[in-house]
């Protein structure tokens, strides 16, 4: 398993991934919980049979079996038909879907530049010099009411630095697009893609979205982002609370609402937990005060017992 | 030494006080606009108890003083019995005594009354008519020496001014260095009114009509009297009008006569 680390200069990047953070970058790698299917070369496990890289066994002669994969050689020795089998490794398609709605603009007073965007924008750096290291493919989609900013799937260091121009012009705005907008996402995130959603997870939409591409065979991953306010309610004194994509507002004292705030907001983040638990998608929750890595080690930390991919 | 105020009806104006009271109760109560994504789980909930809290102490505190100072300088404030080394004159009214002559000692005691409220450095003088009744059989005695002048009295005085009282046109003309002394004046002459009016009768006319000007405002054309409070010389028109019968007190420090006090011009009279 000759895993090739590009030893890459990151520039364009630079300021997306911290050195701490590109330091730990070395013990994450992406990978599926099921075999993929597809052909080319990547990391993943795969049962698929023909010309790969390390033999695995010989097995009978089946008719409708790939007349290639019939080991000719071994047919002039032992006069019967064996197809080799390998363990191949086939290349993962990575689809970072990223909310741009404007409540991915949410902030906190204590340092209002590193938006909820902010943040994706740095996992997403972070997940694409993974892909870019693992030679796998990816892509980059970013979603809210204006439309569907969609870059296709490609790979090396070009297509990173294309998807790097994307999110750097990504801007938190609108609202989460209505599910015929969504139709082009179907084209081109394929199954067996592993797809990461990075969002607050506050629009219903785009967790029904989701569970449906889950259900669909896509994996799904999802990085909810959420502030320091958002779990904290730290705030003290009297506010007008105003929701960036609705526009509503709450008017109230912070002291007074935060008990049942908290409340009530634990009880959301444990419902939303069980419904992707049931659609059999990962959540990481990266609040903004943590690293960006955060929920990428959560999901795709080397563990001993694991390793990559599965035998 | 008490502090009084010549225009006590300017603490009405500590009204605004309200205002930088209420300024600060409601701009505590705007509320700060916090962007809030999450806003699906929040309800509005206000304090239980909203207490009328006051932050910024020291800010309300500074705005206050800042308008009750403005409030008192324009209800102009000033020292009585302030000791000083300004020169007294006290001109004894000869035209109408008997208003003050019934309580003989009362008079006596308000001689050393003045006597004692004035520092020892200030000179005394006095113009009297020459004849000073109501006092009690004997010479005043007092702890200064008392410059007595002794001047004629009106001799008409007394019983025809009482009889008819006629309105009298006092015009005051004073320069800007004069103009704070000016209102003493005026303040003074209003009182003259006031007594008066007690005297004779509550429906009469004022006694006094006072026309207080800047020395270039030409006098009312029946003037009977001119205060003039300016180190100028009188103007060509005033000189005729005093030719012709008016009469002029005008400030020693102005005058070409050097008299403490006021010095009776040609045709001035003693009376006041």
């Amino acid at each position: 398993m000759a895993v090739h680390v590009p030893d890459h200069d990151g520039q364009a990047d630079f300021d997306l991934i911290p050195p701490v953070v590109r330091a730990r970058l070395r013990t994450l790698h992406l990978r599926m919980r099921r075999p993929t299917h597809t052909p080319g070369i990547g990391l993943q496990s795969s049962r698929n049979q023909g010309p790969g890289l390390e033999f695995a066994q010989y097995r009978a002669y089946q008719p409708g079996d790939d007349p290639r994969s019939v080991d000719w050689k071994l047919y002039a020795r032992s006069d019967r038909h064996f197809v080799r089998e390998a363990e191949r490794e086939s290349p993962l398609t990575v689809w970072l879907l990223i909310d741009a709605s404007a409540s991915m603009a949410q902030s906190d007073p204590d340092n209002p530049a590193l938006t909820r965007l902010a943040a994706a924008r740095s996992i997403a750096a972070c997940v694409l010099e993974l892909a870019l290291a693992q030679g796998e493919r990816f892509g980059v989609v970013a979603v809210n009411d204006r439309g569907i900013d969609l870059l296709p799937a490609g790979s090396g260091t070009r297509q990173r630095d294309r998807c790097l121009r994307q999110l750097h012009a990504l801007q938190a705005q609108g609202q989460w697009p209505d599910e015929t907008a969504l139709q082009p996402l179907w084209q081109h995130l394929g199954a067996n893609a592993l797809v990461l959603l990075l969002s607050d997870g506050f629009d219903e939409a785009g967790v029904a979205l989701a569970e449906r591409l889950a259900a669909a065979r896509r994996e799904l991953r999802f990085i909810q982002i959420l502030s320091v306010g958002e779990r904290d309610f730290p705030f003290r004194g009297d506010f007008r609370f105003r929701d960036p994509e609705t526009g509503d507002e709450v008017l109230g004292n912070a002291e007074a609402m935060r008990a049942d705030y908290l409340a009530r907001f634990a009880e959301a983040r444990a419902q939303l937990q069980s419904r992707l638990t049931a659609s059999g998608i990962d959540l990481a929750t990266l609040f903004l005060d943590q690293p960006v890595d955060t929920p990428l080690q959560q999901l795709f930390a080397d563990r001993a017992a694991t390793g990559v991919g599965q035998r | 030494m008490s502090i009084g105020l010549l225009f006590p009806a300017a603490l009405a104006a500590l009204a605004a006080l309200a205002l930088p009271l209420l300024i600060h109760l409601t701009r505590r109560s705007e509320r700060q606009l916090m962007a809030f994504a999450a806003l699906r789980w929040l309800r509005a909930k206000e304090r239980a108890r909203r207490r009328l809290r006051i932050d910024e102490w020291l800010l309300l505190a500074l705005r206050l003083l800042l308008l009750t100072a403005v409030v008192l300088l324009l209800a102009q404030p000033m020292w009585f019995g302030k000791s000083s080394d300004h020169a007294w004159v006290v001109v004894v009214p000869g035209a109408n005594p008997d208003a003050v002559i019934d309580d003989p000692t009362l008079r006596d005691a308000s001689w050393r009354e003045l006597d004692a409220t004035l520092a020892a450095s200030q000179s005394l003088t006095v113009i009297v008519p020459e004849r000073l009744p109501g006092l009690d059989a004997q010479r005043i005695t007092l702890s200064r020496t008392v410059d007595w002048r002794i001047v004629a009295a009106r001799p008409d005085v007394g019983e025809t001014e009482q009889v008819t009282p006629r309105t009298q046109t006092v015009a005051i003309r004073h320069d800007l260095a004069h103009a704070e002394i000016s209102r003493y004046f005026d303040a003074a002459a209003k009182a003259w009114n006031a007594g008066t009016e007690d005297h004779v009768d509550a429906s009469a006319k004022p006694s006094f009509v006072i026309d207080t000007a800047r020395t270039d405002v030409a006098l009312p054309a029946n003037s009977d009297w001119l205060l003039w409070l300016s180190s100028e010389a009188l103007p060509p028109a005033n000189e005729r009008w005093l030719a012709a019968g008016g009469n002029v007190l005008r400030a020693s420090d102005a005058a070409a006569i050097p008299t403490p006090g006021f010095q009776r011009s040609a045709a001035a009279r003693a009376d006041y």
